[in-house]
C-alpha cells in the first residue's frame, strides 16, 4: 500500500469518485421476497401443499383451522427477526438489536421448553414419533435451500454490506436464509410435534448459521 | 455560520455519495490526520500510514454503506476500528488502549478521537462484562480510583479487585481479538 504516497492516493480516489446510491433496504426485501417465492414454488411443486391447507384452501375455509398455520407463523416470526438483525449489522457501525436478539433467544427457549414438556408428558418414544419419517428430507431441504438462499442473498444485496463483524453477519444471513426456506417448507410438512420442529426445522437453521459464521469471515470480509 | 467538524464531514460525505470530487478530496484530506492520530494512539508501530491508506481505500469502496441521514463520526470510527482489528489479527501487533482517554477533552490540534466516540467504544466494551466486573474496571481504570478506594466502595478485598480487573481486561482483550500483552498495566 505504501508504494503510493497518501496525497497521491487521495487524489486518485477523488478523481475516480462516482455517484453511489446509499445502501437501502430495497435489496434486502427483494432478497426476502425472492427467497420466499422460490422456496414456496420449489416446495409446492416438488412436495405438494400440506393436506389440511390444501383442503381449507380448496373449500374456501381458509380461517376455519388457524392451527394449521401456527407453525408457519412461528417461523415467519423467526425469519423476520433474523432479517432485521441482518439489516442492523450490515453497516460498519451496526450492532445487534438487543430486543430482537432477546426475542430470537426466547423463541428458541420456547420451542426447547415445549419439547421438554412434550417429552415429560408423553414420554420420549411418543415425543420422538415421526422423527424418522421423512425427517432427513425435511432437514436437508431446509439446510440446502437455506444455503441456496444465502447465495441468492449474496447476489442481490448481502455483498454490498460492510459489517463490523463479518462472522456474525454471515451467521445471521445464513440463519435468515434458512429460516425463510423453513417458512416455505412448513407449507408442505404436516409434522407439528415440538421435538420435530426443534430437531428437524430449527436445527438446520442453526447448522446454517454455523456454516455462515465460518463462510462469513471471507464472504463478507472488506 | 461555520459548521462543526462532524457536520462538515457529514456534508462532504453526502456530496461525495453524489459524485462531488471536490468535496470528496476535501473530506479525505481532512480524514488523513484524524485517521493517523486514531491509529497512532492505538498502535505502537510504524504501520499507521499504511493503515491510514488502507482505511481511505475502504472508505472509498464502502462509501455506499454510509447512511446519509445518520451522523458521520460513528461510521468513520467503525471503519477505522474494523481496519485496525483486521490489521492486528493479521500481523499480531500490540494495540494500546487507554481506557482513561475517554475523559480527556477533544484536542482539536491533535485531531484525536473525539471523547464522545471513545466513550461510546469503552461503554460498548464494558457492557459485554458482568455489571460488577464492569463497575470495578470503570472505577479503577476510567475514574482512576486506587485499588483501596475501589475496594472500599465495592466492599471487596483489594486482592479480589485486582483479580476482577485482570480477568475483566483479559475478557475485553479477547472480545476484540487482540493478542496478549496489550494492556501493559493489567497484571494484578
Amino acid at each position: 500500500m505504501s508504494n503510493h504516497n497518501t496525497p497521491d492516493l487521495i487524489e486518485s480516489l477523488s478523481q475516480s469518485v462516482n455517484p453511489v446510491a446509499p445502501m437501502g433496504r430495497r435489496g434486502l426485501w427483494l432478497w426476502v421476497g425472492l427467497s420466499l417465492l422460490a422456496g414456496t414454488a420449489f416446495v409446492l411443486t416438488v412436495y405438494g401443499a400440506r393436506p389440511e391447507m390444501r383442503l381449507l384452501l380448496s373449500e374456501g375455509r381458509v380461517a376455519d383451522n388457524l392451527s394449521a398455520y401456527a407453525k408457519t407463523a412461528f417461523f415467519i416470526g423467526l425469519a423476520a427477526l433474523a432479517v432485521w438483525q441482518v439489516q442492523a449489522t450490515a453497516r460498519p457501525e451496526g450492532a445487534l438489536n438487543r430486543v430482537q436478539t432477546g426475542l430470537l433467544g426466547l423463541a428458541v427457549i420456547a420451542l426447547t421448553t415445549l419439547t421438554g414438556m412434550d417429552v415429560a408428558l408423553s414420554g420420549l418414544p411418543a415425543a420422538m414419533t415421526g422423527l424418522s419419517d421423512g425427517a432427513p428430507v425435511c432437514f436437508l431441504t431446509i439446510l440446502v435451500g437455506g444455503m441456496a438462499g444465502l447465495g441468492l442473498g449474496w447476489a442481490v444485496w448481502l455483498r454490498h454490506a460492510a459489517p463490523g463483524n463479518p462472522a456474525l453477519f454471515g451467521a445471521l444471513s445464513a440463519f435468515a436464509a434458512s429460516a425463510l426456506m423453513t417458512v416455505a417448507y412448513t407449507l408442505h410438512c404436516d409434522h407439528d410435534a415440538p421435538a420435530y420442529l426443534l430437531l428437524i426445522y430449527l436445527a438446520p437453521n442453526l447448522v446454517a448459521a454455523l456454516i455462515g459464521s465460518v463462510a462469513g469471515r471471507w464472504l463478507f470480509r472488506w | 455560520m461555520s459548521l462543526s467538524q462532524p457536520d462538515l464531514w457529514q456534508q462532504q460525505m453526502r456530496a461525495a455519495q453524489r459524485g462531488d470530487a471536490e468535496a470528496y478530496r476535501a473530506l479525505l484530506t481532512a480524514l488523513r490526520p484524524w485517521l493517523s492520530a486514531y491509529f497512532r494512539r492505538r498502535l505502537q508501530s510504524p504501520d499507521t500510514e499504511d493503515l491510514t491508506q488502507i482505511t481511505l481505500v475502504a472508505v472509498h469502496e464502502k462509501r455506499h454503506t454510509y447512511d446519509p441521514t445518520a451522523p458521520f463520526m460513528p461510521w468513520i470510527a467503525a471503519v477505522a476500528r474494523h481496519k485496525l482489528i483486521d490489521h492486528v489479527r493479521k500481523y499480531g501487533r500490540y494495540v494500546h488502549v487507554e481506557l482513561n482517554e475517554m475523559n480527556e477533552p477533544v484536542d482539536e490540534a491533535s485531531l484525536g478521537l473525539p471523547a464522545a466516540i471513545a466513550r461510546r467504544d469503552v461503554q460498548v466494551l464494558l457492557s459485554q462484562l458482568p455489571v460488577d466486573q464492569a463497575r470495578v474496571i470503570r472505577l479503577h481504570k476510567v475514574e482512576e480510583l486506587s485499588l483501596e478506594d475501589v475496594s472500599r466502595l465495592t466492599g471487596k478485598s483489594v486482592a479480589a479487585v485486582k483479580v476482577i480487573v485482570h480477568r475483566g481486561l483479559k475478557k475485553l482483550r479477547d472480545s476484540v481479538g487482540v493478542p496478549r500483552k496489550v494492556y501493559e498495566d493489567e497484571q494484578p
